[in-house]
């Protein structure tokens, strides 16, 4: 009984146990629809040492399906896809009203995603997340930033998750992106 | 071979004198500390006399000057009937003398620092109070150091901390019980009580545990009260320890019992309701306002000082989603550098911390310091720049210690519960966190001591029975008694 509980006890310290040492903290998703596959991307961010900074990533998958496209992205990397801090959802033109109900499924149904999560139309999701950041480190904070600015203007765009699950047909921001950085079409 | 008192009961001295000499030094044939002095009075022939004591334990001056300086310079009158009596009460000038012909009894008394008068031809000894041995004296007890208020603290002659606590209650209603514990040692106990207050059921249920216990030696007050806890094996103390003569005569005040040992200045009270965890004896020496803010102060760090590291698990591996991104990266960061999973990170400091802790407790009061800054600031420092353990594990285990040390009274509760918490969070996240919180706040309501619930004053929702337990109310509120008491009116109408 001792050997075992001494056993236990040294488990705890073994490296890597039950932790993630270099985990791919996602900050945006975007999802494309075309000829009848789904494109999805996921914008992450690798968290190194302080010294290292951080480094950008963009993990893309197809699928004819969204879950199939999921999966695709994950199997590109090892290791674990934090979501828990995923801001934005951007969906390209080719996303109907229908199919954006489904992604508004997986993504309540997705534990790790929170229901604050928002969602925005652009042009070609793919093509958003590819550009180069402006003001952080990844494109999500920036959009993230934007929308708080609205906030902050007392301008509160409703396109968090939980505030258009319910719509029957919800309407999303358009962002389009120029030289200067991110802009709203129309909303 | 005889062992105990007992075993000289029923055996009585002879009046030979010699031959009673050799019967003493036959039972402290391995005692050197034995001292006999032989007596032969100048004026009276034929009177020969010894006495018997422990070097060390009677004051010889006294000695010399109350037994020996009178009988050798005495005349006894030829025709006393009884000589031990007329040597009583003629001669000696000592406060209390004793005469004994059990040598059971007159063994004790050498054994507690008397001197025993053999007087040959007398069948009777006398034993005389000439103790002396030499104690600590009154000084401020080392861990119940306060700002304000009295600084005596008990010390290891019970005698001397009864003494201490009648000069707080000066009523005939306190009264002391004696009973003698451990077979070996003979150890005083002493139970104290203010009669008109306290509930006999409870003060006979403590007597029949305390007959019930069985131990060759009591050497300090926890050996009796782990042996009369309904929760033996609880993390949390059913009966209330202190050094304070103040506490105890408050806690007399209230109703409770008291239980002195005689070698220790730790004295227990009991009943002890879990609201005495957070209170210090201070609370009630400073204003009310400074007496609430440190009670609150008390129970805010006790949950801290448990749920800070298990949170700190729980959120960090099973929830970022509660972290701000910002922090969550710089967590991250912190720890990307870091071998050790973060469960096993912060075990592994609270240990260290606790042995720091300890250490310092025991080392040299000059030494401490020095050890303090060594252990917590330069090895803590070099310990996360060399990327062993991260700056945030260690900021959440130092801030978790550090609330902790403001209860000294659940010391090893905490450390136990902060540990049991801490793995319940890594296997279960906040779920096992809270489900650990919800039993052992149900764990809590069902302690009892000496058939008092243990939150007596804390389940009950009128404003006196809240007075002194969340909050401490100016005096002139508090009018009743905690509810273990037959008498609850405190002051105002009878």
């Amino acid at each position: 009984m001792k050997k075992i509980i001494i056993m236990l006890m040294l488990t705890l310290f073994l490296c890597g146990c039950g932790d993630k040492p270099q985990e791919y903290l996602v900050t945006a998703i975007g999802v494309d629809y075309d000829k009848a596959l789904y494109t999805v991307s996921f914008e992450a961010v690798v968290v190194n040492t302080e010294a290292e900074g951080q480094q950008r990533v963009l993990l893309t998958g197809q699928g004819r399906t969204l879950i199939k496209a999921i999966d695709e992205v994950k199997k590109q990397t090892t290791q674990p896809l934090l979501l828990s801090h995923c801001g934005v959802v951007a969906v390209g033109k080719g996303i109907s009203q229908q199919k954006l109900g489904g992604i508004m499924r997986y993504c309540k149904e997705e534990k790790d995603i929170t229901l604050s999560i928002r969602f925005l139309k652009t042009e070609n999701a793919a093509e958003l997340l590819k550009t180069e950041p402006i003001s952080s480190v990844s494109v999500g904070y920036d959009l993230m930033s934007l929308f708080d600015a609205q906030k902050q203007q007392n301008k509160d765009i409703k396109n968090r998750l939980f505030e258009i699950y319910e719509q029957l047909s919800p309407i999303l921001p358009t962002i389009k992106t120029n030289e200067t950085g991110y802009y709203f079409e129309k909303y | 071979m005889a062992a105990t008192l007992k075993d000289y009961e029923n055996v009585f001295i002879t009046g030979n004198l010699e031959e009673d000499i050799k019967t003493f030094q036959q039972i402290f044939k391995n005692d050197v500390t034995l001292r006999i002095k032989r007596i032969t009075a100048r004026k009276s022939v034929g009177f020969n006399a010894a006495v018997l004591f422990i070097d060390g334990m009677v004051n010889t001056e006294q000695l010399h000057d109350a037994v020996i300086s009178p009988l050798v310079e005495m005349d006894v009158p030829n025709d006393s009937p009884n000589i031990t009596e007329y040597v009583n009460r003629q001669l000696l000038f000592a406060g209390t003398v004793k005469i004994q012909s059990d040598l059971s009894q007159i063994l004790e008394g050498i054994i507690y620092g008397e001197a025993a008068l053999l007087i040959d031809g007398s069948k009777s000894a006398l034993s005389v109070d000439v103790k002396g041995f030499k104690t600590r004296g009154i000084s401020e007890p080392e861990n119940e150091r306060i700002l304000q208020g009295p600084r005596e603290g008990f010390e290891e002659a019970g005698l001397l901390n009864l003494a201490m606590l009648r000069r707080k209650l000066q009523t005939p209603d306190l009264s002391i019980e004696m009973l003698k514990m451990g077979s070996r040692s003979g150890t005083r106990v002493f139970i104290c009580y203010l009669d008109t207050l306290i509930n006999k059921k409870t003060l006979k249920k403590l007597k029949g545990k305390l007959q019930k216990i069985d131990i060759d030696g009591v050497l300090d007050t926890n050996y009796i009260t782990e042996q009369i806890s309904p929760h033996p094996f609880s993390l949390f103390k059913t009966s209330g320890l202190t050094e304070r003569p103040d506490v105890v005569a408050a806690r007399l005040l209230e109703g409770r019992i008291a239980i002195f040992v005689d070698g220790t200045p730790m004295v227990a009270t009991i009943p002890y309701l879990f609201s005495e965890n957070f209170q210090s004896d201070e609370d009630y020496y400073q204003t009310f306002w400074m007496g609430t803010l440190g009670r609150i102060m008390r129970y805010f760090c006790f949950g801290l000082s448990i749920i800070l590291p298990a949170l700190f698990v729980a959120i960090t591996t099973l929830h970022p989603e509660f972290l701000p991104t910002s922090f969550l990266i710089t967590v991250m960061s912190l720890r990307s550098a870091v071998p050790f999973s973060i469960v096993g990170e912060t075990v592994g400091m609270i240990l260290i911390f606790e042995i720091l802790k300890e250490t310092g407790v025991r080392m040299p009061q000059n030494i401490g310091p020095a050890l303090s800054i060594v252990g917590g600031l330069v090895v803590g420092q070099a310990a996360v720049e060399a990327k062993i353990i991260s700056a945030p594990t260690l900021i959440i285990v130092a801030l978790s210690g550090i609330a902790g040390l403001m209860l000294p009274k659940l010391r090893a509760a905490v450390f136990f519960l902060r540990l049991i918490f801490l793995i319940l969070s890594a296997f279960f996240g906040l779920y096992g966190l809270f489900g650990g919180a919800i039993m052992l706040l149900m764990y809590i309501v069902s302690l009892n001591s000496f058939g008092e619930n243990a939150v007596l004053s804390l389940n009950r929702t009128n404003f006196q029975s809240l007075k002194d337990s969340l909050w401490r109310v100016p005096w002139q509120y508090m009018k009743t008694r905690p509810f273990f008491n037959k008498n609850l009116i405190r002051r105002g109408k009878k």
